[in-house]
């Protein structure tokens, strides 16, 4: 312990700065014409080793998963989700704009956390089954394509502001829009599975595979209005402003889905008593 | 030409804002009618059947196909399986068999059929539940026995539900303690068995009382008089060790109260009440539905055709690079 600081706040700090000094590279790379994509990829690495040292470091304190609280479940997402976007930005040169919106996002849920009790809860016997964590990782796989989607989504909509715009014209338009829908496609098949993941726990766990609980009913709305999205873009020669809305609509849905919902409501999904 | 019509996917989208409204005002506006939802997804699977057989891009796309064939299955096997389900409750006391009639149907699809619940038979053995601080529920762990065979035991509990005959039976929180009577309707007549159920324990603790009157005869104030009760701040296991010690208190009308421990009799009135023995009770949640592996297996092969799809549409050609030339022009965009 370092002046009343446990290892998980120190290691939580260290990592939001991780992420924190990957955005100042993103921007001023961006706002200087040269990008940096190697020293961002550096300090978000950092930051993903730094939130699982801090998960595990938890873990192994309270003996089980992030999967319960607000915090917990923040702080597995700032791995998760730093996790898949590092790799992405890593290997799809064309959502590396898009980081210019995506990691303040990222960051967004690293300054959340630090508003939000740590305190433990106890895992509730129900969630001792393999199919919590195929139904978490998919979703996680989910959310982390939603979010490189909607980062270039969010720039090519707002290219009137000029920092965009000059990063939308050192990739191109066509190649920049191309990955938003390939992106999409790949949060579709992953909602869907994570739906039929979550559909099988919750028969072993609750006796019933659906009950439009309001994570479901969230869950579904969301999976519905992308699939709507999904559709609109073959059936009519949408604008493409209108398409890029609503790959955001269904981001901002998600977003409550997976960080409001559950804790605005005491749903049965919690299954304690 | 009208199935083209029918199937037109401009059809599909006002048919799918249409069902996304109905959930929406179900969840938020309390819609009541389950029609709401129900009609535009009977519509949805019209106008899907009719592109299926009649749009040409289907027949272009293969993986298309299974996914919105697959979707459709899906939906089929849903209503076929809310057909044929039945849901209940069963609260079942240590040492009680199954019978059906112990079943509150709560929602039972127009095609099951009740006499099937014949085909099931089990008893009741002990039961374990684990507890943290706070009434914080852990583990629970109940012992079943088919045919009332010791040999034959299962644990269930948590996600391990009991089934039988395609029926699943899962442990709920909702549990408590029992007492086992024999009446007999005066002194050597003939006995009656019965168990009643006091309410849920740990969550009414304070509550341990049921009214109940003796067949045949007056009602009673039944209480349960615990010693052994848990510690709740700390770490404790609800099994019939609680019941060790435990007093089951008549009173009637009259405010005359007996005490009675296991094997004790009281007179009350005309009959004689035994107390037999004190028990633990568990609720179980009744679950059928014939469809489950199936609608799994549709939903499945449905991500296994949309992946293909998407496979051979999108992801397996490279990202087009040209690098567009585009001017900004007062906040527009424009190729050059
Ligand atoms: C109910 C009636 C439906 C009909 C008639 C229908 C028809 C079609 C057709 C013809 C296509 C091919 C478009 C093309 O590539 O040119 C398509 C694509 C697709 N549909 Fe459906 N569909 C229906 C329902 C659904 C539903 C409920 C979903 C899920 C929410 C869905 C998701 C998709 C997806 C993801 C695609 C692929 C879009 C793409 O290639 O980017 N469909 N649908």
């Amino acid at each position: 312990m370092v002046a009343g600081y446990t290892h998980e706040e120190l290691l939580l700090w260290a990592g939001i700065a991780c992420y924190a000094a990957a955005t100042v590279t993103q921007w001023s790379g961006a706002l200087a014409g040269r990008d940096n994509p190697r020293s961002v990829l550096l300090w978000l690495s950092i930051g993903v080793v730094v939130f699982a040292l801090a998960i595990a470091e938890r873990w192994l304190r309270l003996d089980y998963g992030p999967f319960l609280t607000l915090y917990e479940i923040l702080l597995s997402n700032l791995f998760s989700l730093g996790l898949i976007y590092t790799l992405l930005y890593r290997t799809v040169p064309a959502v590396r704009p898009g980081a210019l919106v995506a990691l303040p996002l990222l960051l967004f849920i690293g300054v959340w956390i630090t508003t939000v009790s740590p305190a433990p809860s106890q895992l509730p016997a129900t969630y001792d089954n393999p199919w919590l964590w195929v139904h978490v990782s998919i979703g996680k796989l989910f959310l982390g394509a939603a979010l490189a989607a909607v980062g270039v989504a969010a720039l090519l909509l707002l290219r009137s502001v000029p920092v965009f715009f000059r990063a939308i014209t050192r990739s191109g338009e066509e190649t920049l829009d191309q990955s938003v829908w390939r992106l999409m496609a790949a949060a579709f098949v992953f909602h869907s599975l994570m739906l039929i993941a979550g559909a099988v726990w919750a028969q072993d766990a609750w006796g019933r595979f659906w009950s439009w609980d309001p994570l479901e009913t969230w869950a579904f709305i969301t999976w519905l209005v992308l699939g709507i999205t999904l559709h609109a873009r073959v059936t009519y020669n949408l604008p493409h402003w209108l398409g890029w809305s609503m790959v955001s609509v269904v981001f901002v849905l998600a977003f409550l889905t997976f960080f409001g919902v559950p804790f605005v409501s005491h749903a049965p999904h919690k299954g304690i008593l | 030409m009208r199935l083209r019509a029918l199937g037109s996917l401009k059809l599909t989208l006002p048919l799918m804002a249409a069902l996304l409204a109905a959930v929406v005002g179900t969840y938020r506006f309390g819609l009541v009618s389950i029609w709401w939802t129900v009609a535009p997804t009977l519509l949805l699977a019209l106008n899907l059947a009719a592109a299926i057989i009649a749009n040409p891009r289907f027949r272009r796309q293969a993986g298309l196909l299974v996914f919105h064939v697959a979707l459709l299955s899906l939906l089929l096997f849903a209503a076929y399986g809310q057909l044929a389900s039945l849901t209940g409750r069963v609260e079942i006391a240590q040492g009680q068999a199954f019978s059906p009639e112990l079943v509150m149907v709560q929602s039972r699809g127009p095609w099951h059929d009740l006499s099937r619940l014949e085909g099931i038979h089990f008893t009741q053995g002990s039961l374990q539940v684990n507890y943290a601080p706070q009434l914080l529920r852990g583990g629970t762990r109940s012992t079943v026995y088919r045919d009332e065979d010791v040999a034959t035991a299962v644990v269930v509990g948590d996600n391990v539900p009991l089934t039988q005959q395609g029926y699943r039976f899962y442990t709920t929180p909702n549990k408590g303690l029992a007492a086992v009577l024999v009446v007999q309707q005066r002194v050597g007549g003939a006995a009656q068995l019965g168990t009643v159920h006091f309410p849920s324990y740990p969550l009414r603790d304070w509550d341990q009382q049921v009214s109940w009157t003796v067949p045949g005869g007056a009602p009673l104030q039944l209480t349960l008089e615990i010693d052994r009760r848990p510690d709740l701040s700390g770490h404790w296991t609800l099994d019939d060790s609680l019941l060790r010690g435990a007093r089951l208190a008549l009173q009637g009308a009259d405010g005359e109260r007996q005490l009675l421990v296991p094997g004790d009799t009281a007179k009350v009135g005309e009959q004689v009440v035994k107390l037999e023995a004190l028990r633990l009770w568990l609720g179980y949640e009744v679950f059928y539905n014939p469809a489950l592996s199936w609608m799994l297996a549709a939903a499945l092969v449905a991500v296994l055709g949309l992946g293909w799809h998407f496979w051979a549409k999108l992801w397996s050609k490279p990202l087009s690079t040209e690098p567009v030339q585009v001017k900004h022009r007062s906040g527009r965009w424009v190729h050059t």
